[in-house]
């Protein structure tokens, strides 16, 4: 057997106390016999280590209350779920309700203006027109790709993420440098937004531009 | 079994029973682990609270609650440095820059030495020599061949000897 061999039967006498083969060949060579006696010394010194080691006496008491109010909670959950059932019925009822009631148009939105008729000066009140909202169709196979947010760590092999939509202006796309596609800085942008495993946000695609202005 | 369905059931004596049975185990193989009270003290609160929450996990059947603890607790500091990686508080960045240097006795060395362990060695030197349990019981408990547990071992104490031969010279 060679000393790389003893070693290993070594470790065992140091921490068993065993193996007279080993222990034999060490008392014959130098080597063996210094790394037997480090290997003791570290067996000495984790004996050290073991010795009175316990959590702060107060964590039993904090983690009992947490115990009897855990216990507690299924009563909490009864009550919950009666809240539930009352909440569908009410939903239940408003929908009923709002079955037979017949909805009254909002009255379109006025402006009113001056207009010269027949020498005189009228005020004439016209309809403000609804604004538009464009909404570009899309499906899974035409949707962008997404874009890495500049100056953020790319995402790892592996490492789990949230695609969350969100509507954003559009000046905060372009001042974090993603070329959008508007004349109107205000208008509103959806897009979905990759967030990272630290809750970060790692890329972005864009869904749509409405023209409507987010209100401030 | 008995004391287990009352645990499950509310019953605070049985509650204080579990705890007092498990924590010291729980409570020094994360403190090995870790080589950080604070920390340890942490993992076994969390183990515990998991516990309180999903004790219907626990299957006898399967092995007994110190050996499922023991999995709990692995999970746990494995997610605790999980995120310790991800993130350093700016005490703990000074701190690693200038450590305290106050305590340099050689248990304490020891303590550094083990925590600056690879994992797999260190949870074989922590289960093997620091909580006495057999090859067997810690290949068990690690999910692993017998064999690959005393190589672990070795390697480790190797790895260990070395640090604090390098450590006794640089003292003298």
């Amino acid at each position: 057997m060679s000393c790389r061999e003893y070693k290993a039967d070594l470790i065992d006498v140091a921490r068993t106390g065993g193996g007279l083969a080993a222990r034999r060949h060490a008392e014959g060579c130098h080597d063996c016999a210094l790394f037997l006696e480090q290997q003791q010394n570290l067996t000495a010194l984790e004996h050290e280590l073991s010795v009175d080691i316990a959590p702060p006496p107060s964590l039993e008491s904090e983690l009992l209350k947490l115990y009897v109010g855990s216990r507690l909670r299924p009563r909490r959950r009864a009550s919950a779920r009666r809240g539930a059932w009352l909440t569908i019925g009410a939903i239940a009822a408003a929908v009923v309700v709002g079955w037979f009631v017949k909805p009254v148009s909002k009255p379109a939105l006025m402006v009113a203006r001056t207009e010269v008729r027949a020498g005189k000066v009228v005020v004439v009140a016209t309809e403000i027109p609804k604004p538009k909202i464009q909404k570009r169709r899309h499906t899974p196979d035409t949707d962008p790709p997404f874009l890495p947010i500049p100056y953020t760590q790319p995402l790892q092999p592996g490492e789990r993420a949230e695609v969350v939509r969100m509507d954003m202006p559009v000046a905060a796309l372009i001042a974090a440098g993603f070329p959008v596609a508007t004349s109107d800085a205000g208008a509103e942008a959806s897009a979905d937004v990759i967030i990272g495993e630290d809750g970060r946000a790692r890329a972005v695609r864009l869904i749509s531009i409405s023209e409507r202005s987010i209100e401030r | 079994m008995e004391l287990l369905q009352r645990f499950r059931e509310g019953d605070r004596e049985a509650f204080t029973q579990v705890y007092r049975a498990h924590h010291p185990a729980v409570f020094r193989f994360a403190l090995h682990m870790t080589g950080d009270r604070d920390k340890a003290t942490e993992v076994t609160q969390e183990v515990f609270v998991w516990l309180i929450h999903h004790a219907e996990d626990y299957d006898p059947a399967r092995g007994e609650l110190g050996a499922f603890l023991f999995g709990v607790t692995r999970k746990f500091l494995h997610r605790s440095r999980r995120n310790e990686s991800r993130f350093v508080s700016f005490e703990d960045a000074v701190e690693r820059a200038a450590p305290d240097r106050a305590d340099d006795s050689d248990a304490v060395e020891l303590r550094r030495a083990i925590a600056a362990l690879p994992e797999r060695y260190r949870e074989a030197v922590v289960l093997c020599d620091l909580e006495g349990k057999s090859y067997e019981e810690a290949s068990v408990l690690l999910e692993c061949a017998l064999g690959t547990v005393r190589s672990r071992l070795h390697r480790a104490r190797e790895l260990l000897g070395k640090k604090l031969r390098a450590q006794q010279r640089c003292a003298v």
